[in-house]
């Protein structure tokens, strides 16, 4: 599922080099093994396999371009520091990284919770210039309308339609159960459709 | 029966991403139509979004920052275990309720120290055997130590004594360097770095790693004194050069910049060129050139404040055809080659040269004693050269004079300098004198200078320049100097408007007064000091570009040669890079073909310059 997803960006993940979901997990857990054990260099690699993942993720919670990389690297400082503790439950790795983004997220938004007014400026890249005017726009709107939804409801829809995460993983990462996870989605959805209804997006 | 709603929505999501249509799916739930088909569409809209991604430049920098906190943190977590008795109180506050010693250690403790560490040996043992595999040669895991006054000592890894260094001698990663109160020392890294300790320096050299397939590790403690780090830009972005201080650490690619730690572990940076990222207590503070940060232990890095004025300056200008370099009381040295190679070992200097070939070369507090002037002959003709002291900002004395110069002739000027209550106030310039006969002054010409390169005639013959290039390019023999051949007319195929044969061209062929010490030449040198190639490329007429060719390290560019050449745009010129025994291709930097390769090409679509890196492999 996720290789229908990342094979058209710029992501710099194994699965562009045609390797198998599992492959790229497999890999993923022996880096992790590694890392567990200190090396800094395999850390170095499984941050430039998910990179993309969580900085994307965090963009769309902060709607902002230099909030989102500083944050991105505290997502992976603080993993480094409990890369200890981490025990694979059938799971990918990256929904344990996503729960540590989430996390450091909610705890970013308690101590600095203020609007923000969203400007072109502070908009990311999306890797395709001659899309980046029109993306521009598009990624506006949508960032404005996600950043009205409700906390879990957020979570779940940057997780699931924006990170492309199954319910399974969905579930690893927020700790809610697949039932739950599904209402919200489609709850999101309906809140979503209404604000974007009135900017003509759809 | 919003539980079946839900079930319907997943299946219909799944067969969307199977490629079906909205319609096909919900035509398997018509009850359910009205509900599913506008959230569908907006699920869809949300997965179409435009794909972001990080910068670019967020991507090529992130990396390399996260890995350095990570290092540094874990360092700081070595250095407090290892510091943690009651004498050393300052670490205690520097890196006390940090939590970083939960870190995994990533290195084995000297046997020394981990007796202070029992309860902690079992985990770092486990941790090291992990991480470190087993072990394999590594080309550029060591530095070369010069010395340039007085009496240094140095430290191997897993040993607690301190030894007499020797001049040349080479060190591995966990060796340590002290200078006393009078003495001077560089460590020269493989791939050209270097780092001069002043008098009262403590450093440790913690990793230096890096071959020709992998980037640059450099990473060194200062526990005390004043060091001058003058960093080779990096062509890998993963690349790094660090001191790490006890209150802080400066993470820099490409740069010049001076750090002093004071017995409590405070730490000054300035930077000179470049940037230097300053990180401390978690916080990080860029400074920029001419800035200087403090950081306090214990302290996050204080505000950015302009470096001061220097009370003296010395300003050596010289025109072609000389080509100028300086050479100080301690044999450090800066200037150019007729290659236009830059070096510069003297702490703080500024080095600069014109599109005309005026070089300038200006000394910030300069010191008492007795300076040489170096001058090689690009061309035959007059070359003046202008001498100006100031002092509390303004000229205090101007002196000038002319020189008969003649190609690849090289001279020797003393210039000593009249101090009066600490202030410059005039200076003395010898005769000038052929080099040659100052062997004894220990101002050489490195021994890639006497190695003979590909003969010119053979280049030329040799060169086949892509398809089209109608004009075809030819090594032309005259040496013309560089005022004259950029403004000529004649300039079919490549023209060395500086540097002679190649032979005389090569990167060893700077006098980098660091590796030389007072006894005389130390034979060869790894890494040689590194490319800061201020002869500027510039375009010639609208049609032909000017390429600079240099190489760093042992090795010569054979094809075409080393120097200044001139193209027709849009040629393709192919370069050869050889190394000599002992060494080993590195890397091009530069806008070439295959940076990686020693045989590559580059096109001529604007002026540029190339550069050949060389790392040594004994």
């Amino acid at each position: 599922m996720d290789s229908v997803r990342y094979t058209g960006c710029q992501e710099q993940t194994a699965l562009q080099a045609g390797k198998s979901e599992s492959q790229v997990e497999a890999e993923a857990l022996a880096l992790v093994e590694r890392a567990v054990g200190g090396d800094i260099e395999a850390f170095g690699e499984l941050y430039g396999m998910y990179l993309d993942r969580i900085y994307r993720y965090i963009f769309y919670q902060v709607s902002d371009k230099a909030m989102a990389e500083d944050l991105t690297e505290e997502v992976f400082l603080k993993a480094w520091r409990s890369i200890g503790k981490y025990r694979w439950r059938g799971q990918p790795f990256s929904a344990w990284l996503y729960r540590i983004a989430r996390n450091h997220v909610i705890d970013h938004y308690r101590t600095n919770r203020q609007h923000q007014m969203l400007e072109d400026n502070i908009l990311a890249d999306t890797g395709d210039p001659e899309r980046e005017a029109e993306g521009k726009q598009t990624q506006k709107q949508l960032l404005e309308a996600i950043s009205t939804l409700p906390e879990q409801q957020r979570q779940v829809i940057i997780m699931k339609f924006i990170e492309d995460m199954d319910n399974r993983e969905i579930e690893e990462a927020t700790g809610k159960s697949q039932g739950a996870i599904r209402i919200l989605q489609m709850r999101a959805l309906a809140a979503l459709r209404q604000t974007l209804d009135t900017e003509v997006l759809i | 029966m919003r539980g079946d709603v839900s079930k319907a929505f997943e299946e219909c999501l799944r067969l969307l991403k199977q490629g079906y249509q909205i319609a096909d799916c919900v035509s398997n739930y018509p009850g359910m139509r009205d509900q599913l088909e506008p959230l569908l569409e907006t699920a869809q809209t949300v997965s179409s979004a435009p794909r972001i991604v990080p910068s670019d430049q967020f991507r090529l920098e992130s990396k390399a920052r996260l890995i350095s906190r990570i290092r540094q943190e874990a360092a700081q977590a070595d250095m407090a275990q290892r510091q943690s008795a009651p004498a050393s109180g300052w670490l205690g506050g520097v890196f006390g309720g940090t939590g970083v010693l939960a870190f995994p250690p990533r290195r084995l403790f000297a046997p020394a120290m981990s007796v202070m560490f029992l309860a902690l040996a079992a985990v770092m043992i486990f941790n090291a055997v992990l991480a470190l595999g087993p072990a394999s040669p590594d080309l550029g895991s060591q530095c070369t130590l010069s010395l340039l006054s007085g009496d240094v000592e140095y430290m191997v890894p897993g040993t607690a004594s301190w030894e007499a260094a020797t001049d040349g001698m080479t060190l591995e990663a966990g060796s340590r360097v002290k200078t006393d109160a009078d003495s001077k020392a560089v460590l020269t890294f493989f791939e050209g770095s270097t780092i001069e300790l002043e008098p009262g320096t403590d450093v440790e050299v913690e990793q230096v790693e890096g071959d020709s397939a992998q980037s640059a590790q450099i990473v060194l403690k200062q526990w005390v004194g004043t060091t001058w780090s003058r960093v080779v830009k990096k062509v890998d972005p993963g690349s790094r050069y660090e001191v790490q201080t006890p209150s802080a650490y400066a993470l820099v690619r490409g740069t010049e910049f001076e750090v002093e730690v004071d017995d409590t572990g405070a730490t000054a940076v300035r930077t000179y060129s470049g940037l230097v990222s300053v990180i401390g207590q978690d916080q990080e503070v860029y400074v920029p050139a001419g800035h200087q940060v403090g950081v306090q232990s214990g302290q996050p890095p204080a505000d950015l404040q302009p470096v001061p004025e220097a009370d003296n300056g010395l300003v050596v200008e010289a025109v072609m055809p000389a080509v100028a370099s300086l050479v100080d009381p301690s044999w450090a040295s800066t200037g150019h080659l007729p290659s236009g190679v830059a070096f510069n070992q003297i702490p703080r200097s500024q080095l600069d040269c014109s599109d005309s070939g005026l070089q300038t070369i200006a000394i910030v507090d300069p010191i008492d004693g007795t300076y040489r002037l170096i001058l090689r002959g690009a061309a035959d003709g007059t070359a003046r050269v202008t001498l100006r002291g100031i002092a509390s900002g303004t000229t205090a004395f101007e002196l000038s004079e002319s020189y008969a110069m003649a190609t690849g002739s090289e001279w020797i000027v003393r210039i000593d300098l009249e101090f009066a209550n600490g202030r410059l106030v005039g200076a003395t310039l010898g005769d000038i004198e052929p080099l040659g006969t100052q062997a004894a002054d220990n101002v050489i010409v490195a021994p890639l200078a006497k190695e003979a390169a590909t003969p010119v005639g053979e280049a030329e013959s040799e060169q086949e320049h892509g398809s089209g290039s109608k004009d075809g390019v030819q090594l032309t023999p005259t040496v013309p100097p560089v005022t004259q051949g950029s403004e000529s007319t004649n300039t079919d195929g490549p023209v060395a408007t500086a540097g002679g044969e190649p032979s005389e061209t090569g990167a060893g062929g700077a006098e980098p007064g660091g590796s030389e010490g007072p006894d005389g030449p130390t034979g060869d040198v790894p890494g040689l000091i590194g490319p800061s190639y201020t002869v500027r490329p510039g375009s010639v007429s609208s049609d032909k570009y000017i390429l600079t060719i240099v190489a760093i390290g042992g090795g010569l560019v054979t094809e075409p040669g080393q120097g200044v050449f001139t193209y027709e745009k849009g040629a393709v010129v192919d370069l050869v890079a050889t190394p000599k025994a002992g060494w080993s291709f590195y890397s091009w930097t530069g806008n070439v073909e295959d940076s990686a390769s020693p045989i590559t090409r580059i096109t001529m679509n604007q002026a540029q310059t190339v550069t050949a890196s060389f790392i040594s492999v004994q």
